[in-house]
């Protein structure tokens, strides 16, 4: 695989950082979502892995936020997916898309 | 709610710059969320877990991200080329797959081996959960006792007066408050307090407690806060408001909020309840229950003289308490100049005054100190035998697998690699045993405190938290490499190539040696145990037959406080009393009632001063003696045998006083003359005399320990009538006393006659004459148990080893055996060599185990009592008992030896 193409956990956590927006995604909310709609179960550890890999690979950036109570007065780190983040998922799923496409056993699933 | 330290630590540590405060911030609302989810315990197991999960996840990054991973393919910043390097030197993944790996072999061989494992796991986790029990007290009560702000600068200031009557160190008056604060300029702030055991009730409840008067400057000292309502001010009026505890709270109150202005009678005086302090607030002490609020009125007017309050004083940083001492002697020297020269006594004692000042800890947990320390020492030892025990298993299992090492080595294995594979299972079973173990503490420390001494503060303190279970990882590492780095590093010698070509025949003389150096340790290590608690069991011994000068079996004990209008002098008292004892006395039975103001090894007793004919006339000032009043039939009652004259009866209830002296006062009052006949005053007028009628036997007051008994002198319980005396002279709240042979289980058939004739007044301080005995030896006898317990195990452990050593000397010496048999050896002859070889090194630990003890014996000073620290007989019969159990211990083996058939055995070769 290329240089900027992305494993299918780095999609899942770009797609789910496009879903929270800017000021909501950050690991636990990732996560969450990602939990909820795939059903599978996620480990924090792993989020908080990625976000640095794609952060590493220049995919997103991250800021910190004012620090909050309900995380013992810690901030959190929130991120915002870059246009080449958002360029990587695009090939990503459009990949997956044309590979999909017209198999019967997959129909409804893409 | 947020992660322990421990694991912010570790997180801070290991992840990459920048990114450790939100990875913890993930972990704390992971944590929250769990807990409001799966409660406590669960989420607490989770959150383990998830730190272990996070922090591998760290590292990973971290190191992989420096080290290794996508960078390798080809730095851009050296030029394309990979950074092979530093693979090689730092590769962290690949040591960590290789412990893995080691970990997952382990696992599965000790799993093979379920005797070995099992008997491993068992002795680390005893004497690993030990360890933690004992950490665990240690932690509550030594390490961190104060729950005050910057404790550290507290202290308690007191004075001393060398060359007086006084005792080496007492409590000063309010002259010296007034004094200090406005003046010591080392001082930031000085709180003033006195302590009482009265009665506080409210309208459904009556108790005896302990109670502080305090000036509001005692709370700004300590930096207390209050957990609901507010702290006395110096706007309140004098003792009409109070603080209460945060327990009696809990147990009077039911933590009801709305008790802030609700009234509490405490001694005949009703205050309001202002606030309640938070549960860190221990001060005086545990007990302490309510705290009156006292003022001082106007300093000028202050008559000097009145000692018996505590002084606490918090110190500017960098003042240390030597520092303040000096700066309060001038100080304290200024004080008759200021406010009057006080009674004669008084300015004898100001003439020779020199101010104490100690911190607040050291106050604290000064007495209570040593004997923690030497368990937690005691403990320590028992581990230290254990790790003897499982090295030396861990020897016997490397020379079983001498050969599989062998293979491994010639296969190409590393050193490091092999040593690795031992190592793995010394962690595994370190691991398991301090699990184990930390549950064994968690269910041990009920016990251990509820057989602990009450006197140790915070002790109820006590929990299995964060620090001890650090301790108890730490302390299962420390073990895992005590135990298995020797034998590891043993057994992958190179020269164990060899072992391949020799199967494991030879090769036996270091490995003897080691294991015997092991048993040696373990024998002088069990002889120090051994001869400390021996030390203990004869004082306990010794204390246990300590005349008191009154019986304890079959006497029961129980106040009552009757409140009632008409109960308001001492006869009104002395009636009632003497009605309620007929009553208790018709109980099925009882053979005697009576009652005293002070009951022996309880609440001491009064002291004063009683003045004699000849002293009144010259002016001698008395010494100080006890008293208590008495009424019923005490002296018999009680087992005090009365030696000339009589015991106080219904003529001196009657308001015609008499008094009745122990042996000594009659000794301290009228040297060289009969006492009998005498008369004592009360106060130093002659209008006060009273005849002493009776001499009885001396007693101990406070505890078995005293060297001398107490000198006393017992009052009847109705004064005189008529006279201002005899209106003071009411006995309210007496302790009863009831000689029965069911002093076990009378208190309830007491406690239904109390409720139908003194409704108003429960039952309170109820005790047997044998618990409170028990209770003031409770110090020496949880001590002796716990080094008994400790010493038990180590002999056992000591023995085991031994056995075991032998056991495999004699195994890989049956062809030597079996050949000396055949050319004429007798059995006889074989065990004899077997078990003098156990022997030998068993002498040999108990002449270091000899020394030792006597360099050690010097800790059990303050608790040993009519035995000296270098008691022969113990020292003997100690060391006997050790080398009685060696040679038992090497008479197995040896039997096992002389069994030997030759043949066989030659034939196998």
């Amino acid at each position: 695989m290329g240089r900027d193409s992305l494993g299918e956990f780095e999609l899942l956590v770009i797609l789910a950082a496009l879903r929270l927006g800017p000021a909501e995604a950050y690991t636990v909310s990732i996560a969450d979502v990602i939990e909820e709609r795939t059903g599978r179960s996620v480990r924090r550890a792993t989020v908080h892995t990625t976000i640095h890999r794609l952060e590493a690979k220049r995919l997103l950036d991250t800021r910190l936020s004012e620090p909050r109570a309900e995380r013992g007065g810690k901030p959190r780190r929130l991120v915002e997916v870059r246009p080449e983040g958002v360029r990587a998922a695009q090939a990503a799923t459009g990949a997956i898309r044309t590979m999909a496409d017209g198999l019967d056993v997959l129909e409804g699933l893409v | 709610m947020t992660v322990p330290g421990w694991a912010a630590a570790l997180v801070r540590f290991l992840a990459p710059d920048g990114r450790a405060e939100d990875a913890l911030g993930d972990l704390n609302e992971m944590h929250a969320r769990r807990r409001d989810r799966l409660g406590w315990w669960p989420a607490h197991l989770v959150m383990v877990l998830s730190v272990l999960d996070m922090t591998q996840a760290l590292a990973r990054q971290r190191f992989v991200g420096r080290f290794g991973g996508h960078r390798n393919r080809g730095d851009p910043f050296a030029g394309g080329t990979p950074l092979r390097f530093t693979r090689r030197r730092w590769d962290v993944m690949g040591m960590i797959e290789g412990w893995a790996r080691d970990f997952g072999l382990a696992a599965r061989s000790l799993r093979k081996a379920k005797g070995f494992t099992a008997i491993t796991v068992g002795t680390l986790a005893l004497a690993i959960g030990a360890n933690t029990a004992i950490f665990s007290v240690v932690d509550a009560v030594l390490l961190d006792p104060l729950d005050y702000p910057a404790a550290e600068r507290l202290v308690v200031i007191r004075a001393s007066a060398p060359g007086t009557d006084m005792p080496p160190e007492f409590s000063v008056g309010p002259e010296f408050f007034v004094q200090y604060r406005e003046e010591a300029d080392m001082l930031e702030d000085l709180g003033m307090y006195r302590t009482a055991q009265t009665t506080v009730r409210t309208d459904e409840r009556t108790e005896r407690l302990f109670i502080a008067q305090a000036t509001p400057s005692l709370y700004t000292t300590l930096g207390a806060r209050p957990t609901l309502g507010r702290l006395p001010t110096v706007e309140d009026a004098r003792g009409s408001v109070g603080v209460i505890s945060h327990r009696l709270w809990e147990e009077w109150f039911g933590m009801d909020p709305e008790v802030i202005g609700r009234s509490l009678e405490v001694s005949g005086r009703v205050i309001t309840i202002a606030g309640v302090l938070d549960p860190g607030f221990r001060f005086p002490s545990d007990r302490t229950s309510v705290w009156v609020h006292a003022m001082l009125g106007d300093p000028e007017n202050l008559r000097p003289g009145n000692l018996g309050f505590g002084l606490i004083g918090r110190m500017r940083s960098g003042v240390g308490p030597d520092d303040l001492a000096t700066q309060l002697a001038p100080l304290a020297a200024r004080i008759p100049e200021r406010f009057g020269d006080g009674p004669p006594r008084y300015q004898q004692i100001m003439e020779n005054h020199r101010p104490v000042v100690r911190s607040l800890e050291e106050e604290l947990v000064g007495e209570v100190q040593r004997p923690l320390w030497l368990l937690l020492g005691t403990v320590g030892l028992v581990l230290l035998i254990a790790c003897a025990n499982v090295a030396n298993l861990f020897l016997v299992r490397a020379e079983s697998r001498r050969t599989d090492l062998a293979v491994r080595q010639a296969l190409g294995a590393g050193r490091g690699g092999l040593i690795r594979g031992q190592m793995a299972e010394a962690f595994l079973l370190a691991g398991a045993g301090g699990a184990v173990g930390a549950l064994l503490a968690w269910a041990g420390i009920p016990l251990l405190v509820r057989a602990a001494p009450e006197s140790i503060p915070n002790l109820d303190l006590t929990r299995l938290n964060g620090t001890a279970l650090l301790f108890t990882a730490a302390l299962a590492l420390v073990t895992a490499a005590a135990f298995g780095l020797l034998p590891a590093l043993r057994s992958s010698q190179p020269r164990m190539v060899g072992g391949l070509r020799q199967a494991g025949v030879v090769g036996l003389g270091g490995s003897r040696l080691t294991r015997s150096g092991l048993v040696f340790l373990q024998t002088a290590t069990a002889l120090v145990l051994l001869v400390g608690s021996g030390l203990l069991m004869r004082s306990f011994y010794t204390l246990t037959q300590v005349d008191p000068g009154y019986d304890t079996a079959d006497v029961f004990s129980f106040q009552v406080a009757p409140s009632r209008d008409e109960l308001n002098d001492g006869p009104s008292f002395a009636r009632f009393h003497t009605e309620f004892m007929e009553r208790v006395a018709a109980l099925p039975g009882v053979e005697s009632v009576a009652l005293t103001n002070w009951l022996p090894l309880d609440e001491g007793a009064g002291d004063t001063r009683f003045y004699t004919r000849e002293m009144l006339q010259s002016g001698e000032q008395p010494p100080i003696v006890n008293f208590t009043f008495v009424g019923g039939d005490y002296f018999g009652t009680m087992g005090i045998s009365v030696l000339r004259g009589r015991g106080l009866d219904d003529r001196d209830q009657r308001g015609v006083p008499a008094a009745v002296v122990g042996e000594s006062t009659a000794r301290l009052l009228w040297p060289g003359e009969e006492a009998l006949g005498q008369m004592i005053a009360i106060t130093p007028d002659s209008a006060t005399f009273v005849p002493v009628v009776g001499v009885v036997e001396d007693i101990l007051l406070e505890s078995f320990r005293q060297a001398e008994p107490d000198p006393m002198v017992y009052l009847p319980m109705q004064g005189p009538t008529g006279s201002a005396l005899g209106r003071e002279w009411a006995v309210g709240s007496p302790a009863y006393v009831v000689k029965t042979p069911r002093a076990d289980v009378i208190a309830a058939d007491i406690r239904a006659l109390m409720l139908e004739v003194v409704p108003e007044s429960p039952m309170y301080r109820i005790f047997t004459m044998e618990g409170l005995e028990r209770r003031s030896m409770a110090q020496l006898s949880f001590t002796m148990m716990m080094l008994a317990i400790s010493s038990i195990l180590a002999l056992i452990l000591g023995a085991v080893g031994l056995y075991g050593v032998l056991s495999y000397v004699v195994s890989h010496r049956r062809r030597e055996i079996a050949v000396r048999m055949t050319l004429g050896a007798e059995a006889r002859t074989v065990r004899q060599m077997v078990v003098l070889q156990g022997a030998r090194v068993a002498v040999g630990g108990v002449a270091v185990g000899v020394l030792a003890a006597a360099a050690l014996a010097r800790v059990l000073d303050s608790l040993l009592y009519g035995v000296e620290t270098l008691d022969p007989p113990t020292f003997v019969v100690m060391s006997a008992l050790m080398l009685s159990v060696a040679v038992l211990a090497s008479y197995i083996p040896a039997r096992r030896a002389s069994a030997v058939d030759p043949m066989a055995s030659l034939r196998s070769e």
